[in-house]
Protein backbone atom coordinates (compact mmCIF):
# COMPACT_ATOMS: atom_id res chain seq x y z
CA UNK A 1 0.00 0.00 0.00
CA UNK A 2 1.54 3.64 -1.08
CA UNK A 3 1.64 5.33 2.44
CA UNK A 4 3.05 8.65 2.25
CA UNK A 5 1.40 10.25 5.53
CA UNK A 6 1.96 9.13 8.80
CA UNK A 7 -0.70 9.43 11.24
CA UNK A 8 1.17 11.86 14.09
CA UNK A 9 -0.09 12.91 17.68
CA UNK A 10 -1.50 15.88 16.66
CA UNK A 11 -3.17 14.46 13.41
CA UNK A 12 -4.91 11.74 15.83
CA UNK A 13 -5.77 14.40 18.35
CA UNK A 14 -7.65 16.29 15.90
CA UNK A 15 -9.44 13.33 14.23
CA UNK A 16 -10.29 12.52 17.91
CA UNK A 17 -11.41 16.56 18.17
CA UNK A 18 -13.59 16.23 14.41
CA UNK A 19 -15.14 12.63 15.80
CA UNK A 20 -16.64 13.43 18.91
CA UNK A 21 -15.91 16.72 21.60
CA UNK A 22 -15.76 13.99 24.55
CA UNK A 23 -12.54 12.30 23.51
CA UNK A 24 -14.01 9.31 25.49
CA UNK A 25 -16.50 8.92 23.08
CA UNK A 26 -14.50 9.75 19.95
CA UNK A 27 -11.71 7.41 21.25
CA UNK A 28 -14.89 4.48 20.77
CA UNK A 29 -15.99 5.75 17.46
CA UNK A 30 -12.55 5.63 16.19
CA UNK A 31 -12.69 2.00 17.07
CA UNK A 32 -15.62 1.08 15.83
CA UNK A 33 -14.94 2.87 12.45
CA UNK A 34 -11.71 1.20 12.29
CA UNK A 35 -12.79 -2.39 13.14
CA UNK A 36 -16.15 -1.79 10.04
CA UNK A 37 -13.52 -0.73 8.03
CA UNK A 38 -11.76 -3.74 8.36
CA UNK A 39 -14.52 -5.97 7.67
CA UNK A 40 -15.65 -4.44 4.62
CA UNK A 41 -12.44 -4.77 3.33
CA UNK A 42 -12.25 -8.31 4.18
CA UNK A 43 -15.88 -8.82 2.62
CA UNK A 44 -14.80 -7.11 -0.39
CA UNK A 45 -12.01 -9.63 -0.84
CA UNK A 46 -8.93 -7.72 0.62
CA UNK A 47 -5.99 -10.13 2.17
CA UNK A 48 -4.48 -6.52 4.04
CA UNK A 49 -7.98 -5.28 5.19
CA UNK A 50 -6.07 -3.78 8.44
CA UNK A 51 -3.89 -1.97 6.42
CA UNK A 52 -6.27 -0.77 4.14
CA UNK A 53 -8.62 0.54 7.02
CA UNK A 54 -5.32 2.11 8.56
CA UNK A 55 -4.60 3.97 5.55
CA UNK A 56 -8.06 5.21 4.82
CA UNK A 57 -8.13 6.62 8.54
CA UNK A 58 -4.77 8.08 7.54
CA UNK A 59 -6.44 9.57 4.77
CA UNK A 60 -9.46 11.01 6.39
CA UNK A 61 -6.85 12.69 9.21
CA UNK A 62 -4.82 14.17 6.48
CA UNK A 63 -7.96 15.92 4.79
CA UNK A 64 -9.09 17.30 7.75
CA UNK A 65 -7.65 20.47 7.69
CA UNK A 66 -9.33 21.32 4.40
CA UNK A 67 -12.86 19.80 5.29
CA UNK A 68 -13.04 20.41 9.08
CA UNK A 69 -14.71 24.00 8.62
CA UNK A 70 -17.31 22.98 6.09
CA UNK A 71 -18.15 19.67 6.90
CA UNK A 72 -21.31 18.44 8.83
CA UNK A 73 -23.33 15.27 9.31
CA UNK A 74 -22.20 12.08 10.02
CA UNK A 75 -18.89 11.06 10.09
CA UNK A 76 -18.88 7.76 8.86
CA UNK A 77 -19.98 8.15 5.48
CA UNK A 78 -16.64 10.28 4.93
CA UNK A 79 -14.82 7.60 5.38
CA UNK A 80 -16.49 5.18 3.76
CA UNK A 81 -16.00 7.41 0.26
CA UNK A 82 -12.16 7.20 1.27
CA UNK A 83 -12.13 3.43 1.74
CA UNK A 84 -13.41 3.12 -1.93
CA UNK A 85 -10.75 5.02 -3.35
CA UNK A 86 -8.21 3.01 -0.96
CA UNK A 87 -10.03 -0.10 -2.28
CA UNK A 88 -9.84 0.83 -6.06
CA UNK A 89 -6.02 1.67 -5.37
CA UNK A 90 -5.74 -1.98 -4.18
CA UNK A 91 -7.44 -3.55 -6.71
CA UNK A 92 -4.85 -1.98 -9.27
CA UNK A 93 -1.88 -3.76 -7.47
CA UNK A 94 -0.48 -7.06 -7.87
CA UNK A 95 -1.91 -9.83 -5.70
CA UNK A 96 0.43 -10.67 -2.55
CA UNK A 97 1.06 -14.30 -2.34
CA UNK A 98 -0.62 -16.05 0.81
CA UNK A 99 1.45 -18.12 2.48
CA UNK A 100 -0.30 -21.61 2.45
CA UNK A 101 -1.45 -22.29 5.66
CA UNK A 102 -0.62 -25.35 7.81
CA UNK A 103 -2.79 -28.70 6.68
CA UNK A 104 -4.45 -30.46 9.45
CA UNK A 105 -2.00 -33.18 9.80
CA UNK A 106 -2.61 -36.00 12.66
CA UNK A 107 -0.10 -34.05 15.51
CA UNK A 108 -2.03 -30.37 14.88
CA UNK A 109 -5.23 -32.45 15.17
CA UNK A 110 -4.24 -33.41 18.34
CA UNK A 111 -3.15 -29.94 19.43
CA UNK A 112 -6.21 -28.42 17.94
CA UNK A 113 -8.08 -30.69 20.09
CA UNK A 114 -6.51 -30.75 23.79
CA UNK A 115 -6.50 -26.46 23.09
CA UNK A 116 -10.96 -26.89 22.57
CA UNK A 117 -11.05 -29.20 25.28
CA UNK A 118 -8.70 -27.05 27.83
CA UNK A 119 -10.77 -23.92 25.71
CA UNK A 120 -14.08 -25.29 26.61
CA UNK A 121 -13.32 -26.26 30.04
CA UNK A 122 -12.97 -22.85 30.63
CA UNK A 123 -15.76 -21.36 29.79
CA UNK A 124 -18.56 -21.30 32.21
CA UNK A 125 -21.02 -24.26 32.93
CA UNK A 126 -23.60 -22.72 31.21
CA UNK A 127 -21.62 -21.46 28.28
CA UNK A 128 -20.43 -24.87 27.72
CA UNK A 129 -23.82 -26.60 27.61
CA UNK A 130 -24.87 -23.69 25.22
CA UNK A 131 -22.03 -24.07 22.62
CA UNK A 132 -22.45 -27.89 22.53
CA UNK A 133 -26.33 -27.75 22.12
CA UNK A 134 -26.27 -24.84 20.04
CA UNK A 135 -23.60 -26.01 17.41
CA UNK A 136 -23.90 -29.41 17.74
CA UNK A 137 -26.53 -31.84 14.97
CA UNK A 138 -27.31 -30.73 11.53
CA UNK A 139 -30.07 -29.25 9.89
CA UNK A 140 -33.25 -29.62 11.08
CA UNK A 141 -32.17 -30.91 14.31
CA UNK A 142 -30.20 -27.87 14.50
CA UNK A 143 -32.99 -25.72 13.93
CA UNK A 144 -35.16 -27.61 16.30
CA UNK A 145 -32.33 -27.99 19.17
CA UNK A 146 -32.02 -24.29 18.90
CA UNK A 147 -35.54 -23.07 19.52
CA UNK A 148 -35.49 -25.19 22.32
CA UNK A 149 -32.52 -24.10 23.93
CA UNK A 150 -33.89 -20.34 23.46
CA UNK A 151 -37.02 -21.74 24.94
CA UNK A 152 -35.57 -23.05 28.10
CA UNK A 153 -32.85 -19.84 28.40
CA UNK A 154 -36.17 -17.72 28.00
CA UNK A 155 -34.74 -15.45 25.56
CA UNK A 156 -35.68 -15.06 21.71
CA UNK A 157 -33.89 -16.87 19.03
CA UNK A 158 -32.09 -13.87 18.20
CA UNK A 159 -30.41 -13.11 21.63
CA UNK A 160 -29.39 -16.79 21.58
CA UNK A 161 -27.49 -16.50 18.49
CA UNK A 162 -25.92 -12.97 19.22
CA UNK A 163 -24.58 -14.93 22.80
CA UNK A 164 -23.85 -17.93 20.78
CA UNK A 165 -21.77 -15.89 18.00
CA UNK A 166 -19.95 -14.02 21.31
CA UNK A 167 -18.59 -17.12 23.15
CA UNK A 168 -17.58 -18.62 19.97
CA UNK A 169 -15.28 -15.69 19.02
CA UNK A 170 -14.35 -16.26 22.80
CA UNK A 171 -13.68 -19.73 22.27
CA UNK A 172 -12.06 -18.68 18.46
CA UNK A 173 -9.29 -16.58 20.27
CA UNK A 174 -8.62 -18.75 22.99
CA UNK A 175 -7.90 -21.79 20.48
CA UNK A 176 -5.79 -19.69 18.59
CA UNK A 177 -3.53 -18.00 21.38
CA UNK A 178 -3.07 -21.92 22.87
CA UNK A 179 -2.01 -22.72 19.51
CA UNK A 180 0.56 -19.91 19.49
CA UNK A 181 1.65 -21.23 22.94
CA UNK A 182 2.14 -24.79 22.08
CA UNK A 183 3.95 -23.67 19.06
CA UNK A 184 6.87 -21.76 20.94
CA UNK B 1 -28.14 -21.72 9.57
CA UNK B 2 -29.78 -20.06 6.67
CA UNK B 3 -33.23 -21.08 8.32
CA UNK B 4 -32.14 -19.73 11.52
CA UNK B 5 -31.65 -15.89 10.14
CA UNK B 6 -34.24 -13.73 11.46
CA UNK B 7 -33.10 -10.42 10.05
CA UNK B 8 -36.02 -10.03 6.77
CA UNK B 9 -32.99 -8.80 4.83
CA UNK B 10 -31.22 -12.04 5.68
CA UNK B 11 -31.18 -12.89 1.95
CA UNK B 12 -29.55 -9.49 0.46
CA UNK B 13 -26.86 -9.63 3.53
CA UNK B 14 -26.15 -13.46 2.54
CA UNK B 15 -26.04 -12.13 -1.38
CA UNK B 16 -23.09 -9.25 -0.43
CA UNK B 17 -21.47 -11.90 1.12
CA UNK B 18 -21.22 -14.24 -1.50
CA UNK B 19 -20.35 -10.86 -3.70
CA UNK B 20 -24.05 -11.32 -5.53
CA UNK B 21 -25.14 -7.70 -5.49
CA UNK B 22 -25.05 -5.03 -7.60
CA UNK B 23 -22.40 -1.94 -7.20
CA UNK B 24 -25.16 0.11 -5.63
CA UNK B 25 -26.88 -2.34 -3.24
CA UNK B 26 -23.31 -3.39 -1.76
CA UNK B 27 -22.64 0.16 -0.95
CA UNK B 28 -25.77 0.87 0.65
CA UNK B 29 -25.14 -2.46 2.59
CA UNK B 30 -21.57 -1.27 3.60
CA UNK B 31 -22.78 2.24 4.07
CA UNK B 32 -25.11 0.98 6.54
CA UNK B 33 -22.69 -1.63 8.23
CA UNK B 34 -19.99 1.29 8.84
CA UNK B 35 -22.44 3.21 10.33
CA UNK B 36 -24.87 0.79 12.51
CA UNK B 37 -23.36 -1.47 15.13
CA UNK B 38 -26.42 -3.83 15.50
CA UNK B 39 -25.51 -4.05 11.70
CA UNK B 40 -22.41 -4.80 11.78
CA UNK B 41 -22.94 -7.89 14.50
CA UNK B 42 -25.27 -9.17 12.08
CA UNK B 43 -23.14 -9.21 9.67
CA UNK B 44 -20.50 -10.96 11.56
CA UNK B 45 -23.21 -13.64 12.71
CA UNK B 46 -24.21 -14.05 9.10
CA UNK B 47 -20.48 -15.11 8.29
CA UNK B 48 -20.29 -17.51 10.89
CA UNK B 49 -23.84 -18.76 9.58
CA UNK B 50 -22.88 -19.24 5.90
CA UNK B 51 -20.05 -21.07 7.19
CA UNK B 52 -21.60 -23.21 9.06
CA UNK B 53 -24.11 -23.91 6.51
CA UNK B 54 -21.34 -24.45 3.60
CA UNK B 55 -19.64 -26.89 6.37
CA UNK B 56 -22.99 -28.78 6.58
CA UNK B 57 -23.25 -28.81 2.86
CA UNK B 58 -26.82 -26.59 2.58
CA UNK B 59 -25.98 -24.24 -0.14
CA UNK B 60 -27.05 -24.34 -3.40
CA UNK B 61 -24.37 -25.36 -6.08
CA UNK B 62 -23.94 -21.55 -7.42
CA UNK B 63 -23.44 -20.47 -3.59
CA UNK B 64 -20.84 -23.27 -2.83
CA UNK B 65 -18.89 -21.50 -6.20
CA UNK B 66 -19.43 -17.99 -4.71
CA UNK B 67 -18.33 -19.25 -0.94
CA UNK B 68 -15.09 -20.69 -2.51
CA UNK B 69 -14.49 -18.19 -5.38
CA UNK B 70 -15.53 -14.63 -3.09
CA UNK B 71 -15.86 -15.21 0.30
CA UNK B 72 -13.18 -17.47 1.04
CA UNK B 73 -10.64 -15.21 -0.88
CA UNK B 74 -9.42 -13.77 2.49
CA UNK B 75 -6.97 -15.33 4.89
CA UNK B 76 -9.21 -14.20 7.57
CA UNK B 77 -12.22 -15.93 6.38
CA UNK B 78 -10.04 -19.34 5.75
CA UNK B 79 -9.30 -18.86 9.37
CA UNK B 80 -12.74 -18.82 10.42
CA UNK B 81 -13.40 -21.65 7.88
CA UNK B 82 -10.79 -23.82 9.92
CA UNK B 83 -11.99 -22.86 13.62
CA UNK B 84 -15.71 -23.47 12.28
CA UNK B 85 -14.83 -27.18 10.96
CA UNK B 86 -11.83 -27.80 14.24
CA UNK B 87 -15.15 -26.81 16.52
CA UNK B 88 -17.54 -29.10 14.48
CA UNK B 89 -15.21 -32.11 14.70
CA UNK B 90 -14.34 -31.26 17.90
CA UNK B 91 -18.14 -31.68 19.06
CA UNK B 92 -18.82 -34.56 17.04
CA UNK B 93 -16.35 -36.76 18.57
CA UNK B 94 -16.95 -35.62 22.16
CA UNK B 95 -20.82 -35.56 21.63
CA UNK B 96 -21.25 -39.11 23.25
CA UNK B 97 -18.67 -38.55 26.03
CA UNK B 98 -20.68 -35.02 26.76
CA UNK B 99 -24.02 -36.63 26.72
CA UNK B 100 -22.61 -38.85 29.63
CA UNK B 101 -21.29 -36.23 31.51
CA UNK B 102 -24.66 -34.35 31.38
CA UNK B 103 -26.31 -37.77 32.70
CA UNK B 104 -23.78 -37.73 35.40
CA UNK B 105 -24.13 -34.14 35.98
CA UNK B 106 -27.91 -35.00 36.78
CA UNK B 107 -27.50 -37.84 38.64
CA UNK B 108 -25.06 -36.23 40.43
CA UNK B 109 -27.29 -33.44 41.20
CA UNK B 110 -30.12 -35.34 42.35
CA UNK B 111 -27.97 -37.31 44.66
CA UNK B 112 -26.45 -34.01 46.23
CA UNK B 113 -30.33 -32.68 46.20
CA UNK B 114 -31.07 -35.78 48.11
CA UNK B 115 -28.11 -35.67 50.83
CA UNK B 116 -29.20 -31.41 50.85
CA UNK B 117 -33.07 -32.51 51.46
CA UNK B 118 -33.60 -32.15 55.32
CA UNK B 119 -34.14 -35.28 56.75
CA UNK B 120 -36.79 -36.45 58.83
CA UNK B 121 -35.40 -38.12 62.28
CA UNK B 122 -37.17 -41.05 61.93
CA UNK B 123 -37.83 -44.34 63.61
CA UNK B 124 -37.33 -47.84 61.41
CA UNK B 125 -40.29 -49.27 62.84
CA UNK B 126 -42.40 -46.10 62.06
CA UNK B 127 -42.98 -47.30 58.34
CA UNK B 128 -45.79 -48.96 59.88
CA UNK B 129 -47.47 -46.30 62.36
CA UNK B 130 -50.92 -48.20 62.36
CA UNK B 131 -49.67 -51.31 63.19
CA UNK B 132 -48.32 -52.82 66.74
CA UNK B 133 -44.79 -53.01 68.37
CA UNK B 134 -45.09 -56.58 68.31
CA UNK B 135 -46.33 -56.85 64.20
CA UNK B 136 -44.42 -54.32 63.27
CA UNK B 137 -40.72 -56.15 64.32
CA UNK B 138 -42.62 -59.33 62.88
CA UNK B 139 -42.97 -57.43 59.29
CA UNK B 140 -39.39 -55.77 59.75
CA UNK B 141 -37.87 -59.26 60.25
CA UNK B 142 -40.17 -60.77 56.85
CA UNK B 143 -38.60 -57.78 54.62
CA UNK B 144 -34.96 -58.27 55.86
CA UNK B 145 -35.04 -61.80 54.89
CA UNK B 146 -36.66 -60.58 51.89
CA UNK B 147 -34.14 -57.81 50.89
CA UNK B 148 -30.97 -60.14 51.98
CA UNK B 149 -32.09 -62.26 49.84
CA UNK B 150 -32.63 -60.20 46.47
CA UNK B 151 -29.65 -58.94 47.40
CA UNK B 152 -27.69 -62.15 47.30
CA UNK B 153 -29.35 -63.52 44.05
CA UNK B 154 -28.43 -60.18 42.55
CA UNK B 155 -24.60 -60.86 43.66
CA UNK B 156 -25.01 -64.70 42.35
CA UNK B 157 -26.43 -63.69 38.94
CA UNK B 158 -23.57 -61.00 38.28
CA UNK B 159 -21.33 -62.26 35.08
CA UNK B 160 -19.17 -59.52 35.06
CA UNK B 161 -17.71 -56.81 37.49
CA UNK B 162 -19.59 -53.78 36.29
CA UNK B 163 -18.73 -51.92 39.01
CA UNK B 164 -21.62 -49.01 38.67
CA UNK B 165 -24.48 -50.61 37.11
CA UNK B 166 -25.89 -48.83 34.49
CA UNK B 167 -22.51 -46.75 34.54
CA UNK B 168 -21.44 -46.72 30.08
CA UNK B 169 -20.11 -44.71 27.68
CA UNK B 170 -21.92 -44.83 24.24
CA UNK B 171 -20.26 -44.38 21.28
CA UNK B 172 -21.19 -44.42 17.33
CA UNK B 173 -18.95 -45.78 15.14
CA UNK B 174 -18.52 -45.57 11.20
CA UNK B 175 -16.76 -48.26 9.16
CA UNK B 176 -13.40 -47.29 7.42
CA UNK B 177 -12.00 -43.98 9.58
CA UNK B 178 -9.12 -44.27 10.21
CA UNK B 179 -6.25 -41.80 12.19
CA UNK B 180 -4.94 -40.44 9.22
CA UNK B 181 -8.71 -38.88 8.41
CA UNK B 182 -8.30 -36.95 11.32
CA UNK B 183 -11.85 -38.02 12.04
CA UNK B 184 -11.30 -40.89 15.20
CA UNK B 185 -13.81 -41.05 17.81
CA UNK B 186 -12.66 -40.40 21.21
CA UNK B 187 -14.08 -41.72 24.60
CA UNK B 188 -13.11 -41.02 28.06
CA UNK B 189 -14.47 -44.07 29.69
CA UNK B 190 -13.89 -44.06 33.53
CA UNK B 191 -12.25 -47.90 34.88
CA UNK B 192 -16.01 -48.14 36.48
CA UNK B 193 -17.98 -47.79 32.55
CA UNK B 194 -19.02 -50.07 30.28
CA UNK B 195 -18.53 -48.77 26.91
CA UNK B 196 -20.99 -49.42 24.18
CA UNK B 197 -20.33 -49.33 20.92
CA UNK B 198 -22.57 -48.96 17.86
CA UNK B 199 -21.27 -50.40 14.90
CA UNK B 200 -22.69 -49.21 11.66
CA UNK B 201 -22.89 -51.51 9.67
CA UNK B 202 -22.47 -51.38 5.77
CA UNK B 203 -24.67 -53.85 4.17
CA UNK B 204 -26.58 -56.72 6.31
CA UNK B 205 -25.74 -59.46 4.36
CA UNK B 206 -25.18 -61.63 7.96
CA UNK B 207 -27.78 -62.96 10.43
CA UNK B 208 -25.12 -62.88 13.01
CA UNK B 209 -22.10 -60.91 13.84
CA UNK B 210 -18.98 -60.79 15.97
CA UNK B 211 -17.07 -58.00 17.26
CA UNK B 212 -13.11 -58.21 18.00
CA UNK B 213 -11.34 -55.30 19.75
CA UNK B 214 -7.91 -55.34 18.63
CA UNK B 215 -5.33 -52.48 20.46
CA UNK B 216 -2.63 -50.35 19.03
CA UNK B 217 -0.16 -53.29 18.70
CA UNK B 218 -2.93 -55.51 17.18
CA UNK B 219 -3.49 -57.74 20.24
CA UNK B 220 -6.88 -58.98 21.46
CA UNK B 221 -8.26 -56.45 23.93
CA UNK B 222 -11.83 -58.35 23.80
CA UNK B 223 -14.04 -60.28 21.62
CA UNK B 224 -18.15 -60.53 21.85
CA UNK B 225 -20.15 -63.83 21.22
CA UNK B 226 -22.67 -63.52 18.63
CA UNK B 227 -24.73 -60.41 18.01
CA UNK B 228 -27.62 -59.77 15.13
CA UNK B 229 -27.61 -56.25 13.37
CA UNK B 230 -30.55 -54.24 14.97
CA UNK B 231 -32.87 -51.91 12.02
CA UNK B 232 -32.23 -48.32 13.01
CA UNK B 233 -33.76 -45.58 11.37
CA UNK B 234 -31.38 -44.50 8.68
CA UNK B 235 -28.72 -47.98 9.32
CA UNK B 236 -28.33 -50.81 10.84
CA UNK B 237 -25.80 -51.20 14.09
CA UNK B 238 -24.90 -53.84 15.99
CA UNK B 239 -24.30 -52.82 19.41
CA UNK B 240 -21.39 -54.41 21.83
CA UNK B 241 -20.72 -53.62 25.02
CA UNK B 242 -17.62 -53.86 26.60
CA UNK B 243 -17.12 -54.65 30.30
CA UNK B 244 -15.46 -52.04 32.25
CA UNK B 245 -11.89 -51.60 32.93
CA UNK B 246 -10.80 -53.52 30.03
CA UNK B 247 -9.59 -50.21 27.98
CA UNK B 248 -6.42 -48.18 28.74
CA UNK B 249 -5.65 -44.52 27.05
CA UNK B 250 -4.67 -45.48 23.43
CA UNK B 251 -5.92 -46.44 19.75
CA UNK B 252 -8.11 -49.32 18.66
CA UNK B 253 -9.61 -51.19 16.22
CA UNK B 254 -12.63 -52.98 16.26
CA UNK B 255 -13.04 -55.44 13.35
CA UNK B 256 -17.01 -56.70 12.65
CA UNK B 257 -17.04 -59.99 11.15
CA UNK B 258 -20.25 -62.00 9.99
CA UNK B 259 -20.89 -65.17 10.11
CA UNK B 260 -21.30 -67.23 6.71
CA UNK B 261 -23.88 -69.88 6.28
CA UNK B 262 -21.12 -73.05 6.36
CA UNK B 263 -20.01 -71.46 9.73
CA UNK B 264 -16.61 -69.24 8.71
CA UNK B 265 -16.12 -65.61 9.91
CA UNK B 266 -15.67 -62.87 6.68
CA UNK B 267 -14.54 -59.66 7.95
CA UNK B 268 -16.81 -56.85 7.48
CA UNK B 269 -15.60 -54.05 8.22
CA UNK B 270 -13.11 -52.00 11.15
CA UNK B 271 -14.04 -49.04 13.24
CA UNK B 272 -11.18 -46.27 14.70
CA UNK B 273 -11.69 -45.35 18.18
CA UNK B 274 -9.50 -43.47 20.70
CA UNK B 275 -9.75 -43.80 24.19
CA UNK B 276 -8.59 -40.66 26.09
CA UNK B 277 -7.33 -41.01 30.03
Amino acid sequence: MKKDWILTQESFDALLAWLDPSREEAGRQYEDIRVRLIKIFICRGCNESEDLADETINRVSNKLHKIRATYEGARAPYFYGVAHKVYLEYRRRPPTPLLPPRSDDSELMEQVHACLEKCIENLAPDNRRLVRKYYQGEKTAKIIRRKKLADSLGIALNALRIRAHRLRGTLQECVEGCLEEVAT
Amino acid sequence: MGALILNPQASQLRRYLLGQLLADEQAQIEQRLLADGDFFLEVSISEEELIDDYLDRELSDLEIKAFESHFLVTAERRKQLRFARRLATYLTETEDVAEFEAVSESSAHAARDAAAAPKKKQNFFSFFPALSPALSYSLAAVILVAVVGVAWLAFRDRSTPSGRPGSFVAVTLAPGLTRDGGEIKRIKPTSNDQVVMRLIVPTKNYPVYRTRLLADDNSEVWASGDLAAVEESDANVVIATIPPGLLTAGDYRAVLSGRAPNGSLDDVATYSLRVLQ
